[in-house]
């Protein structure tokens, strides 16, 4: 064993039993998380979920298909699978050929898969963020897995629930114009 | 005012609205977030780190900030899955408002996209900005400076020449 486990071992061995079990859980938590990063290091944050596209729809053979209220949860059906595949641009061309009012789950997915619409929203209120970027850079570390909320570079406060530290900023008439982020 | 300029042959035009600065290499415990930007979800007083991913087909909102919007998602309708670095998830697709915030004075205006958004209890990660229903209908750049600070994300409406 090497001199630096064993010293770690020793040292746990000289806590009391209830300390002992507490330092043990954490490290076993630590090597998972450690494992964690390791299995999804260098993967996409997000993908799709399907590898292909699903077959094309055909609600009865060698027709063009038509939603009506009978097929709707097909064609929702397929929807999804297509939405699930990352094909998004079929997935629109169909909903913009379907009415509205067939059913609720089609009228969703033509809401959803509405094209964006941008505009411009007034003055900057985004603060100053160089000091905001300069604090996350300084004190990050002292405050991992919590929420922070920060304002021009001043920390409004941390907690392990960013609900929780919501409320607490809004009692505090400090929310507005503040910025949270996981650290 | 900063801004980037598109030179055509009838002269020079805005090609940027308003610009932030990013933050680079967030980590959140474990995970690295490249390049985070600042924006506001739905009508919310408060302001977000987001990660800003051109690979993300979709944007995605986790269980923390949903909760603090649920009021403007509405009831979840049709669900479906997308592959996380954690693992499938399942979620449902909702419109929201998300704004880019521009930085104070002289920054040019926040923008806001009318986007579609990937809502999940089970989403761990932070907050992503993706391509499906919100890059698609903006134009951005990002100068990654020299040192430190320097970092500034600009963006503007596609479309919008003149």
């Amino acid at each position: 064993m090497n001199e630096l486990l064993e010293k770690a071992i020793d040292k746990i061995r000289a806590l009391p039993d209830d300390e002992q079990n507490a330092m043990a859980a954490l490290m076993l938590e630590r090597l998972s998380d450690k494992r964690q990063q390791h299995e999804t290091f260098g993967r996409p944050w997000t993908a799709p979920f399907r590898q292909s596209p699903p077959e094309s729809l055909e609600i009865s053979e060698g027709e063009d298909w038509e939603a009506t209220p009978e097929n709707a949860e097909r064609i929702s059906k397929h929807i999804s699978a297509l939405l699930e595949a990352g094909c998004v641009p079929e997935a629109r061309r169909i909903v913009s050929k379907i009415q509205p009012g067939i059913s609720e789950e089609l009228d969703h997915w033509k809401k959803v898969l509405a094209e964006p619409v941008a505009r411009l929203a007034g003055p900057g209120s985004g603060g100053d963020m160089r000091k905001d970027i300069l604090w996350i850079e300084k004190n990050a570390h002292k405050y991992r897995g919590k929420w922070v909320a920060l304002r021009n570079g001043v920390l409004l406060g941390k907690h392990e629930s960013r609900v929780e530290l919501r409320k607490i900023l809004r009692q505090s008439g400090m929310l507005s114009k503040s910025a949270f982020l996981k650290l | 005012m900063r801004r980037l300029l598109k030179q055509t042959g009838k002269g020079e035009f805005p090609w940027s609205s308003g610009h932030s600065f990013f933050l680079i290499s967030h980590e959140i415990g474990f995970w690295r977030v490249s390049v985070a930007v600042k924006c506001m979800i739905g009508s919310l007083n408060e302001a977000d780190w987001a990660l800003l991913d051109t690979g993300a087909e979709w944007s995605v909102i986790g269980r923390d900030t949903a909760t603090v919007i649920e009021d403007e998602l509405g009831s979840p309708i049709a669900s479906s899955r997308m592959s996380t670095r954690f693992g499938a998830i399942d979620g449902t697709l909702h419109h929201v408002n998300i704004t880019l915030l521009a930085g104070e004075e002289d920054s040019g205006d926040d923008l806001t996209v009318e986007t579609t958004s990937f809502v999940s209890e089970e989403w761990e990660g932070p907050v992503v900005l993706g391509y499906r229903g919100f890059l698609e209908r903006i134009r951005f750049a990002l100068d990654p400076g020299i040192i430190p600070g320097e970092q500034i994300f600009y963006f503007g409406l596609a479309g919008s020449d003149q």
